[in-house]
């Protein structure tokens, strides 16, 4: 017996003997194998850390008054653990019970996922919270019957929330915001046209795996900012005022589509920006199937027209900067010009004998523009005064996929000698209509020509970034851009009393261009298009209104010049400008 | 033995208490300093463990924050985008309408010229205004680095002080 316990004791402590030399000699060898010691150093600090995929909400982007234009919202995703599931029915039943959901449909992808040997399966994404709610309902009812089979069958339900782009005003301003959405079935989530495309990286933000420390003595902060809001231009206000009247407009008179953008023209901020197409950006799948196809998704930038007599103040004003003529030119209408081989007419095929400035943009006399710039301006003055105001390249509008006009310059490509007359009065070049307001906020303006833009602020948790106004370019003085305003403000009563609202005085051309077809210009089609300002000794706004392809009347005069006039009297409403007598009577000392 | 070892190398740089510990006042006459090595390592030790207790217990409640603070930020989230359906256009429209009011027209509104009044100048907000943070205290090293670290570092310096050493 005491032998046995001898040996017992032995044996104990030959193992404590051993023990702690093995684990002394582990040690050494570690120490001297630098592979395996950082393998090990490697594992520890893995197991220290959890990587954590942080991926930022996407900014929200706001109208100027803060009213939220898109924001992110919470959905579910809902699916079946294929580990827990034993009969597939009672979960085909409750989704098609409470989420109108295809029984057969669940059914099917259950058992695809089966066959595939899937652990999880997702039935349906992008649940509201009201949907899941109604689900909950449901399962809580099975949870307090006796229906034990079905109260387990139902526990491989799942559901997981997540965030997804929400835009609250639904399709209101969709053609500025754009949306968020896949480009192709590579790419991930992205911004997609308008704002959400040209901020994309600003509002995206990065996503970034994150190693959050588990050991609680190493937490650091989480590097992960707030994404910024993007603080717009727009007057949702003004934005659903316009987008009314241009889809009432367009229905009346049978066009093909119509724009309007107002803009201020001392800052180039845009305050609505409406066109007859537009898509529901919450639902951005099926909206574009009704996109017609020759229609781009914005055609306020991206859609260049040839656009007719609105020109004429730029022509004016290019001549008497270039002191080709003088304040007081006159000219006598023959009611036709011959210039490099083409025949120039009136729009009414009329001869007006003796007529000056005011005269020419009363009676919108193409004569007298294609006599400005055939017989007084240079050529290249006009064309280099064509750039400057902005003609053939991008306005630089913080929008995504702009599109710039179509202007032919001597000696180059397809110019012709004639382009000097028909380029005078907006035939033979083509601009959208953000370059044709650009250019025309520039007599607004006291000359100086702002960049439009959509995006005035980012706003970010540790600062604010204010993008101040930029000015592209001073194309004409200020003198001359006086004149110019004066001879619209003249010139408008007598050429477009429809365009005139009550109590203000405002300045402003109309526009009939003609469309050009294969071997000339279409008999019967037309663009008719308006552009506006006021009130003229403060311009506040500045408005083009362009309608495509009109059935019910050709001329812009007919056309859009009423809608200017509507525009404005709910403009200054919404923008709580006072009639001219108040205001001016304010002004006094 | 080793443990009373590295947390004397471990103190002898930030520490508060044994600065305490190394004041003369600490060292009683008659009695040998030798004989305080044992009790002053015991008392370094308890010393460390209470504080790396209390730097746990932080960093837990830390941990506990930040998630707090995600799940508020996702339902902040959330909130704004169920306020913002109510204040959409079209919810606006609806409920303003059933409360009797329609659009005011050009002629229904009056404006009035009120003497010396003058419009309150807008206000631009500062760019990149960069709120300036308070530097944070730092933990010593000495506190939260690993067995390992510590080793690399001494044997660093000593390589370090070897180099320096060589002619």
């Amino acid at each position: 017996m005491k032998e046995n316990i001898f040996t017992r004791y032995t044996f104990l402590g030959l193992i404590l003997c051993v023990l702690p030399l093995l684990i002394v000699l582990r040690i050494l060898s570690l120490q001297i194998n630098p592979a395996e010691r950082d393998f090990y150093e490697e594992t520890f600090r893995n197991r220290e850390k959890e990587w954590i995929n942080l991926t930022p909400l996407r900014g929200l982007i706001l109208d100027r008054n803060g009213q939220q234009l898109a924001n992110n919202q919470k959905t579910y995703e809902i699916g079946v653990d294929l580990t827990l599931l034993k009969d597939s029915a009672p979960i085909a039943e409750a989704l098609s019970r409470t989420l109108g959901l295809d029984y057969a449909e669940i059914e099917a992808q259950i058992q695809l996922g089966i066959s595939k040997k899937l652990q999880n399966v997702v039935i349906t994404d992008y649940v509201t919270k009201e949907e899941i709610q109604s689900l909950i309902d449901y399962l809580a009812d099975v949870e307090d019957s006796n229906d034990n089979k079905k109260q387990i069958n139902l526990r491989a339900l799942v559901y997981a929330d997540h965030f997804k782009r929400n835009y609250p005003n639904n399709e209101t301003g969709s053609i500025i915001i754009g949306y968020e959405g896949w480009k192709d079935k590579i790419t991930s989530l992205t911004g997609i046209q308008g704002i959400e495309e040209y901020y994309d990286e600003v509002l995206a933000g990065k996503s970034l795996v994150d190693p959050s420390e588990r050991n609680p003595i190493n937490v650091s902060d989480r590097n992960i900012s707030d994404n910024p809001t993007v603080i717009t231009t727009i007057d949702i206000n003004i934005q659903a005022m316009l987008e009314e009247i241009v889809d009432r407009e367009v229905k009346t008179n049978r066009a093909k589509q119509g724009t309007i953008i107002v803009m201020d023209p001392k800052t180039g901020d845009i305050l609505g920006m409406a066109s007859s197409f537009r898509i529901d950006p919450n639902r951005y799948w099926e909206s574009l199937r009704n996109l017609p196809d020759d229609l781009p998704y914005n055609p306020a930038i991206m859609l260049p027209y040839e656009p007719g007599s609105v020109q004429k103040p730029v022509t004016v004003a290019i001549g008497i900067e270039s002191k080709s003529i003088p304040k007081d030119f006159t000219y006598v209408d023959t009611g036709v010009l011959h210039y490099a081989g083409v025949d120039i007419f009136n729009w009414d095929g009329g001869a007006y004998g003796p007529t000056n400035l005011v005269g020419c943009l009363q009676y919108s006399l193409n004569i007298c523009m294609g006599t400005i710039t055939t017989k007084h301006v240079p050529t290249d003055v006009l064309y280099n005064s064509l750039r400057s105001f902005g003609y053939g390249q991008l306005t630089g509008v913080d929008l995504a996929n702009e599109v710039a006009g179509f202007l032919k310059t001597p000696n180059r490509g397809y110019w012709h000698e004639s382009d000097r007359a028909t380029n005078s009065f907006g035939q033979g070049f083509s601009a959208t209509p953000i370059q044709m307001i650009m250019s025309m906020a520039a007599i607004a303006n006291d000359g100086k020509m702002m960049t439009p833009r959509v995006v005035s602020i980012i706003s970010r948790p540790d600062y604010t970034n204010v993008i101040s106004p930029s000015e592209k370019a001073r194309p004409i003085s200020e003198d001359t851009a006086d004149f110019v305003k004066e001879l619209l403000t003249k010139s408008l009563p007598g050429e477009a009393e429809s365009a005139l609202p009550l109590g203000y005085t405002m300045a402003g051309k109309t526009g009939t261009g003609q469309i050009a077809v294969e071997g000339g210009y279409h008999l019967t089609l037309t663009n008719a298009s308006f552009v506006g300002f006021g009130p003229v000794d403060d311009p506040k706004f500045i408005v083009y209104i362009w309608f495509q392809e009109p059935k019910s009347d050709i001329w812009g005069s007919t056309i859009a010049a009423p809608v200017f006039a509507d525009v404005v009297q709910r403009l200054v409403v919404l923008m709580d400008i006072p009639p001219d007598d108040v205001r001016l009577s304010q002004a006094k000392p | 033995m080793t443990c009373i070892l590295i947390f004397e190398v471990s103190f002898k740089k930030n520490s508060s208490y044994l600065r305490e510990y190394e004041t003369d006042s600490f060292i009683q006459p008659g009695i040998s300093t030798n004989s305080l090595e044992i009790p002053g390592q015991d008392y370094r030790a308890s010393i460390y463990l209470s504080i790396t207790a209390e730097v746990t217990r932080y960093g837990r409640d830390i941990q506990d924050i930040q998630r707090t603070i995600s799940v508020i930020e996702m339902n902040n989230a959330a909130a704004l985008a169920d306020l913002s359906k109510l204040q959409s256009l079209e919810v606006m429209r609806m409920r303003s309408e059933s409360l009797g009011f329609i659009d005011a027209s050009i002629e229904e509104k009056q404006f009035m010229a009120v003497e010396n009044f003058s419009a309150p100048l807008s206000y631009d907000l500062p760019e990149r205004s960069q709120p300036e943070l308070a530097e944070a205290s730092m933990i010593p090293i000495e506190y939260t680095e690993t067995i390992f670290s510590w080793i690399s570092r001494i044997l660093g310096k000593y390589m370090n002080l070897v180099r320096a050493s060589k002619p």
